[in-house]
């Protein structure tokens, strides 16, 4: 069992995981609501928005859902995230258990990191899709930040691999002998 | 697959991985000093012409000096979480997969992450004022910039670093057990 020390650090961790989730939920989705469809004039005023335009609805609903695909998978990915620290909080061995819900988060990092970047980088498009003049065109959006998360997610995923593929092999020999 | 192959893959991997990653150290380490030296002291009109930055202010050589310092250490910081990785790597490579120093090399890992992510934050609050502190009439007053992404990169870093060390400290109950039998 792991020691007091590690279950004391994850118990905090996990109030602490679970504190942000709740807040970058509220404000992003309120964020996004806000902005597609209760406030009309944050897109009609927008710094990008050229001319007197009228967003249509079917352009704030996919607006919506672009932004909403990387804020559930974050959302999921905190989850997953969660649930490994809470297997460590309740004094769980170092396990294939462990080792599964560690890959899990890898695979949501890199579904949380891609989403993101294609939201952003169809962002600029849809804001102007209705503009006269100065129209945008979808671009892939780099940000390192945003890459960083794609690529821990890999390693993570990797690791996990890595890890479960040996463990299972040791388990197999032991049985074995 | 038998555990022979299995190893060879996973160092062969590992070789490729961290080849890669020194590569991306070396052009991460040039980019950003290049930028912040661009920003600094290379291109003075780059700050002049921050859409911040009012008219009238003139930036002082000792605040070019103090900026490139704060952002300087940022980039060390995520510099050393990459060091780490390729530490990480260079273990697996040599086939030391299941070993108290790979688990601390995850852990380690994972710290730093952290510590990076926390001097991102601490830039971020610093950056506003810092660029404006010479503006005659508005200078922005320090405070914490809410950046998600910051967040969910501490919050895989905070995860590799508690795995890490359950690791870490299954193999050492592991060796005790072995040795006391």
């Amino acid at each position: 069992m792991p020691s007091t020390y590690i279950r004391r650090f994850s118990s905090a961790i996990l109030a602490a995981m679970g504190v942000f989730l709740i807040y970058y939920s509220y404000r992003a989705i309120g964020f996004l609501v806000e902005f597609s469809f209760l406030d009309h004039s944050l897109w009609e005023k927008h710094y990008l928005v050229r001319g007197d335009v009228v967003i249509p609805t079917w352009l704030r609903v996919s607006y919506f859902m672009a932004w909403m695909f990387p804020i559930s998978a974050t959302a999921i990915m905190l989850l997953v995230t969660m649930y490994l620290t809470n297997l460590i909080r309740s004094g769980g061995h170092f396990s294939i258990q462990m080792i599964r819900a560690l890959q899990r988060v890898g695979v949501f990092a890199v579904i949380a990191g891609a989403t993101l970047m294609g939201a952003t980088s169809v962002w600029a498009w849809m804001i102007t899709y209705q503009n006269t003049a100065e129209r945008r065109s979808p671009y892939l959006y780099y940000d390192s930040a945003q890459v960083g998360i794609i690529l821990l997610g890999v390693g993570i995923f990797m690791l996990g691999w890595v890890l479960k593929t040996a463990l299972l092999m040791r388990q197999e020999n032991e049985e074995f002998v | 697959m038998t555990p022979q192959v299995f190893k060879a893959r996973v160092q062969g991997f590992s070789a490729a991985l961290m080849c890669a990653t020194i590569l991306f150290l070396v052009y991460y380490m040039y980019s950003s000093f290049q930028r912040a030296y661009r920003f600094c002291f290379g291109e003075p009109e780059l700050w002049a012409d921050h859409w911040r930055v009012e008219d009238a202010a003139i930036i002082e050589n000792s605040s070019r000096v103090s900026y490139f310092l704060i952002w300087s250490v940022v980039i060390l910081l995520s510099a050393i979480a990459t060091v780490a990785a390729i530490h990480l790597l260079n273990r697996c490579r040599k086939g030391l997969i299941f070993d108290a120093g790979t688990a601390r090399s995850i852990q380690v890992l994972g710290g730093i992450l952290v510590v990076a992510m926390i001097g991102d934050q601490v830039f971020g609050a610093l950056e506003l004022y810092l660029v404006t502190q010479h503006n005659p009439v508005h200078v922005e007053l320090i405070r914490w910039q809410y950046d998600p992404t910051d967040f969910k990169t501490a919050a895989l870093a905070v995860v590799l670093f508690m795995f890490g060390w359950v690791m870490r400290d299954a193999i050492e109950v592991e060796q005790t057990n072995k040795g006391f039998v």
